[in-house]
C-alpha cells in the first residue's frame, strides 16, 4: 500500500518512508533506521528559552558537538548533537554562562517530522552552496 | 513454508524512472522496491513528484513521457495491452474525488458501475460494498442519496470503499487523510 501524504504523522503506520524533493528519492527507509541515522542515534535535548531569537538560537548552534537546532515552537528548540549523554551538561553549563534563560529541559527521542526537516533543510543548504559556488565562478567577484 | 516465500514477493517495482514534461524533468531517476504486505508512505513538500511516481505505477502517464523499468504486480505500464490487467490488479483512491467517482450517481450505483468494469458478480460486489460501507462509516442514509449530496469526508471515504471494491493487491491512497475528522 502506497500512502501520499503531507501528515508526518503518518509514519507510524508506515514500514517504509519515501522521501522526495524535486524529483529526486532523497531516503527510501524505515522511519526508525533514519531517525537512528541522526547524529547521537536521534536524541534530542527540547529546551524551552526565555525570549528565544535568532540571536539566542545562533549562540546554541555556536557549541561544539551541536550538529542542528530545530525551532519546534514560539520558545522552544530541540537541539541534536554529537556524543550526546557526554556534551548535554556541558551545552547547560554553556548556555548558562552565556546568560541564556532556560525555563525547561527534556531529553526525547526525534520524531519522524524532525528527521524530515533536518533532511530537507541539508538538500537546501546543499544546494545553496552550489549556487553561491556557481555565481562566484560566473561573477569573479571572489576576494 | 509457501506463505514466507511469497511475503518476499515484490509486488512494485521502480528502476532509474525518469518523467518529463516538455522541459521539465519532474521525476529524476528514482529507484525502489515494494514487497506484499509493505505499507509505504511518501512525503515531500508539493511538486517533489509523489503524485507523478504514482500516476505512472497506475498507468496514467504516457509512455513518451517517462522511461526507465517500471513493473507493478509484474506487469510492465508501459505496454498498453498490460493496463486493464495491472488497472484490475491495484487500487487508486486519488487525491480529488471527483476523478474517480460519478457525482450524479449515488453510493451503490457507483459500485455497480466499477464493478462490472472489473467483471465482478453483481450481489458479490453489493455485499463487499455494504461491508466496506460500514468499516468506513458511510451512513446508510447516504448509500441511495447521490454523490454530490454526500458531505466531503462522506465522498472520500466513499473513494476509498470504492478503491478497496476489487480487494486489488496494491492499494494507492494519494493525500487520504484530507477533509477527513480526527474521529473517522
Amino acid at each position: 500500500m502506497f500512502i501520499i501524504t503531507h501528515d508526518l504523522e503518518a509514519a507510524l503506520i508506515c514500514d517504509k518512508t519515501a522521501i522526495l524533493r524535486q524529483g529526486k528519492l532523497l531516503e527510501f527507509d524505515t522511519p526508525q533506521r533514519l531517525i537512528s541515522s541522526l547524529p547521537s542515534g536521534g536524541l534530542v535535548a527540547r529546551i524551552s528559552i526565555e525570549n528565544l531569537d535568532q540571536k539566542v538560537i545562533k549562540t546554541v548552534q555556536k557549541f561544539d558537538s551541536v550538529k542542528n537546532v530545530l525551532r519546534v515552537g514560539n520558545e522552544t528548540i530541540e537541539v541534536l548533537m554529537e556524543n550526546f549523554e557526554n556534551n548535554l551538561p556541558k551545552l547547560m553549563k554553556y548556555l548558562f554562562e552565556n546568560d541564556v534563560k532556560i525555563y525547561s529541559m527534556s531529553r526525547d527521542i526525534a520524531n519522524f517530522r524532525r528527521f524530515f526537516q533536518i533532511r530537507i533543510q541539508e538538500e537546501e543548504e546543499k544546494e545553496n552552496e552550489v549556487n553561491i559556488y556557481e555565481k562566484n565562478s560566473e561573477g569573479g567577484i571572489i576576494s | 513454508m509457501g506463505t514466507s516465500k511469497s511475503l518476499e514477493e515484490v509486488m512494485v517495482l521502480v528502476e532509474n524512472l525518469n518523467v518529463t514534461f516538455g522541459e521539465n524533468q519532474v521525476v529524476n531517476d528514482v529507484s525502489f522496491n515494494v514487497k506484499q504486505g509493505e505499507i509505504i508512505g511518501m512525503f515531500g513538500i508539493s511538486g517533489a513528484g509523489k503524485t507523478t511516481i504514482i500516476r505512472v505505477l497506475t498507468c496514467q502517464i504516457e509512455k513518451k513521457n517517462w522511461s526507465g523499468n517500471v513493473l507493478v504486480t509484474g506487469l510492465n505500464p508501459s505496454k498498453k495491452k498490460n493496463h486493464s490487467k495491472i488497472l484490475s490488479n491495484i487500487g487508486y483512491v486519488p487525491q480529488l474525488e471527483l476523478l474517480n467517482l460519478y457525482f450524479e450517481l449515488n453510493p451503490m450505483a457507483n459500485v455497480e458501475v466499477f464493478t462490472s468494469t472489473y467483471g465482478l458478480d453483481k450481489r458479490k460486489a453489493k455485499e463487499t460494498a455494504e461491508k466496506l460501507f460500514k468499516i468506513l462509516d458511510i451512513p446508510e442514509d447516504t448509500w441511495k442519496k447521490r454523490v454530490s449530496r454526500m458531505s466531503g469526508g462522506e465522498k472520500k471515504r466513499l473513494s476509498m470503499a470504492i478503491g478497496l471494491i476489487h480487494n486489488p493487491d496494491v492499494l494507492f491512497l494519494d493525500e487520504p487523510t484530507t477533509l477527513l475528522s480526527c474521529l473517522n
